[in-house]
């Protein structure tokens, strides 16, 4: 039952939000559609439409910020020329054909919006988006031009486009922790903080991948500088969430304080359970994000090393190993040998090994042998469940065959265990057949006298007995072996018994 | 230049180490890097097993030189390892070709210094070997039967080899390379390469190449000097066979 609840919180948890998330989705489809149309200039080469449209919307925003508003389609081919003159040959209308083809993506012709429909799995109907990423801003009716202006969505594009968000997002989330804890909403800090950790293992991914690249590429100056200045503004955002690590760690701890000082009442203490798990939590994160720094500043003493490697290296600047060595090697042919010769640097040296005769007298280590799969034991049924089951099961049958004993000889109270056995030979009863029929006997000889006062937890056979223990009521059963054996069929044989009941016998006597 | 005996020593033990693991690290590798005396001499030990030593940021690489040295490891040795008993020396070469079409498949561009692919599949590297045993079925056949007399080509053999892995199963549809035989060869090739912590056995019949590896490739093939004594090792065999067309 609570996994299938869990999931039903996890596929809650992916499909909340779908519309924002879609949204972001399908924000960028626009310049896609841009990457679907062919327009060739007049050498016959493909125009990257794609990359003109993210341009214009960029010159509108640019735009935008220095207040000039008059952009027309004639502003824009311009400025679309300007960039790319030395790529594209294109005449001065064809630019302004380009440009009212990304306009008419951008905002259609018709007047229709801009609309994208999908299945909302939230909401559990068809949804839509509508997208404005360009409007009208003012007309001139004198040289009938129209100019346009950046819309919302447009702008949002503009954005979404600039890397800010993934620098920021572990203090962004840091931001957000804070937030909820003041609210007291710990649930949700919890998962912030595990998000947190996502953060802090990308970080650690990315600085892995720059200290392979720093190892395998002898830094010259350019990329030392390029490298460093990586590497100090990580170090710097670094001890900025450090910062920030630490005061989040004062907060919860005042915040966990003042629940302390409430935590006679149910909802309190609730709350302060799982404030100590975010604290926990917490502390985890941040120490793993101590050792980032730790890293960072291992990192920064690999670039001035390798950089000092760079006075002694000069590599190649090109090597096409399959062109240079596999292609040369096959379509020559040179001999066998070079194969061996190519792959010698990879390979480890050659190592002498031999056995000297005197390892016969040196201590030999026989445990190894032994170790195997090939254990002596028995397997054991480890499972606790498994086993009180199976105890349940033994008792039940042990109570079955106790009571038809005793219906089978009463109100007798003595009766050999032979006179039993004829009986249920003569019946044919299947139980004969049964191991376990035997196991009682042996244990009803092995605990005589049985009385219903012994401790039922005692003994875990004795447990076994429990249901014969409430059988024999206030009486003590006692067996006897008497000196002949039964042979009750090919497999098994038992030594015959003297059964008997008995009132409130003490056990000193036997 | 005089040494005394501390550094002999020293030096002989980072040699021991460098000869036993191919890699030192942290205050060893500070140590050959700092002691002019230790690097000159450790530098000279392993000279003598040819091989070089290349610093990698903290640490320090020993790489076997490309060439044919006794000192390296012996074709009989991989043969015991890893392709039993009943192994030719036709098979260790294609295990080498397979390799070396390997790592050729992911430095296959003069743009980059960087490898082109992230991963390879087994089907793609059996299509690449299939490829490069093609073109050498397009050298004309007695020439290299005249080579072979003469010098130690055995490139027919090794056609021969893979060829028959072809016959053997893949009779139906041979331009695919989809075989069963031809991929437990790749995979055997792959153990060998796994052993030496050359590739990384990503997921179902993918591999990638290691770290080391691209080490290796990056700082030893593209150093300037170590190229060119591959590529003089290469060529020499040309200068090798051209002697023998002259006579």
């Amino acid at each position: 039952m609570e996994g299938i609840e869990l999931d039903i919180e996890l596929s809650e948890t992916i499909i909340k939000d779908s519309h924002e998330r879609m949204k972001r989705v399908l924000l960028f489809d626009s310049l896609f559609e841009l990457d679907r149309k062919t327009f060739k200039d007049l050498n016959e080469v493909r125009v990257d439409l794609r990359s003109f449209g993210l341009f214009v919307l960029l010159y509108f925003f640019e735009m935008k910020l220095i207040r000039e508003k008059r952009i027309g389609v004639i502003e824009i081919a311009q400025f679309l020329k300007s960039i790319s003159k030395d790529t594209y040959a294109l005449s001065d209308s064809q630019f302004e054909d380009i440009v009212k083809i990304i306009l008419a993506v951008f905002r259609p012709t018709g007047g229709q919006r801009k609309s994208y429909s999908f299945n909302n799995f939230e909401l559990q109907t068809e949804d839509s988006i509508d997208f404005h990423y360009i409007k009208t801003n003012d007309f001139d009716i004198q040289t009938n031009r129209q100019f346009y202006a950046l819309d919302d969505d447009g702008l949002e594009l503009v954005f979404a486009t600039k890397e800010y968000f993934q620098e920021f997002q572990l203090s962004i989330h840091q931001l957000m922790l804070r937030k909820l804890l003041e609210k007291g909403e710990f649930v949700g800090a919890l998962r912030q903080i595990n998000e947190m950790r996502m953060d802090v293992e990308t970080i650690y991914e990315r600085m892995n991948k720059i200290e392979h690249e720093i190892k395998r590429n002898v830094v010259s100056i350019e990329t030392q500088n390029k490298f460093m200045k990586v590497i100090e503004d990580r170090n710097f955002r670094l001890n900025r969430e450090n910062e920030e690590f630490e005061e989040l760690h004062q907060f919860v701890y005042e915040t966990k304080q003042n629940y302390y000082n409430l935590a006679d009442e149910n909802q309190e203490a609730r709350a302060f359970e799982m404030l100590l798990k975010v604290e926990k939590a917490l502390h985890q994160v941040h120490h793993q994000h101590q050792q980032l720094l730790n890293k960072s500043l291992q990192l920064k003493t690999q670039v001035l090393q390798s950089a000092e490697e760079a006075l002694y290296y000069i590599g190649v600047s090109s090597f096409n190993f399959d062109n240079e060595v596999t292609s040369k090697i096959v379509s020559t042919p040179y001999p066998l040998e070079s194969l061996k010769g190519i792959m010698a640097p990879f390979l480890p040296l050659g190592q002498f090994n031999t056995w000297s005769f005197l390892t016969v007298f040196s201590p030999q280590s026989w445990s190894e042998t032994e170790e195997g799969h090939t254990s002596k034991t028995f397997e054991k049924v480890t499972d606790e469940e498994e086993q009180e089951q199976y105890a349940r099961i033994i008792r039940t049958y042990y109570k079955e065959i106790f009571q038809d004993m005793m219906t089978a000889f009463e109100p007798e109270s003595e009766w050999t265990l032979k006179e039993w056995i004829e009986k249920l030979q003569s019946s044919n009863d299947h139980r004969l057949q049964q191991r376990q029929f035997y196991d009682f006997f042996i244990l009803c000889h092995q605990k005589s006298p049985v009385t219903s006062q012994i401790e039922v937890q005692s003994e875990e056979s004795l447990h076994l007995l429990a249901k014969v223990m409430e059988l024999i009521h206030r009486r003590t059963l006692i067996c006897k072996e008497l000196p002949d054996r039964i042979q009750v069929n090919e497999r098994f044989e038992i030594q015959n018994m003297q059964f008997s009941l008995v009132k409130e016998v003490a056990p000193s006597e036997i | 230049m005089r040494f005394d005996s501390q550094e002999v020593e020293q030096a002989f033990e980072l040699y021991r180490e460098l000869a036993l693991k191919g890699v030192i690290s942290g205050d060893k590798a500070n140590t050959y890097k700092v002691n002019e005396a230790i690097y000159t001499l450790t530098n000279q030990f392993v000279d003598k097993l040819d091989a070089d030593c290349i610093t990698v940021g903290q640490e320090v690489h020993l790489i076997p030189r490309t060439k044919l040295s006794p000192f390296h490891i012996s074709n009989e040795y991989i043969k015991r390892q890893f392709l039993g008993s009943k192994s030719s020396n036709s098979d260790i070469y294609l295990m080498y070709l397979c390799s070396i079409v390997l790592i050729g498949s992911f430095y296959n561009s003069y743009q980059s210094t960087e490898p082109t692919i992230d991963f390879m599949t087994y089907e793609v590297w059996v299509q690449q070997v299939n490829d490069r045993i093609e073109s050498l079925k397009r050298h004309d056949q007695e020439q290299l039967e005249k080579l072979e007399k003469e010098y130690s080509y055995r490139w027919s053999a090794i056609i021969e080899k893979w060829e028959t892995l072809d016959e053997l199963k893949e009779s139906a549809s041979r331009q695919t390379g989809r075989t069963m035989s031809r991929l437990s060869f790749i995979d055997t090739v792959r153990r060998f390469l796994q052993e030496y912590d050359l590739v990384e056995f990503i997921g179902q019949n993918e591999v990638s190449l290691t770290e080391k590896t691209k080490v290796i490739v990056g700082r030893y093939f593209m150093e300037r000097e170590f190229n060119r004594g591959i590529l003089e090792f290469l060529y020499g065999f040309e200068e090798q066979e051209d002697t023998y067309a002259s006579y």
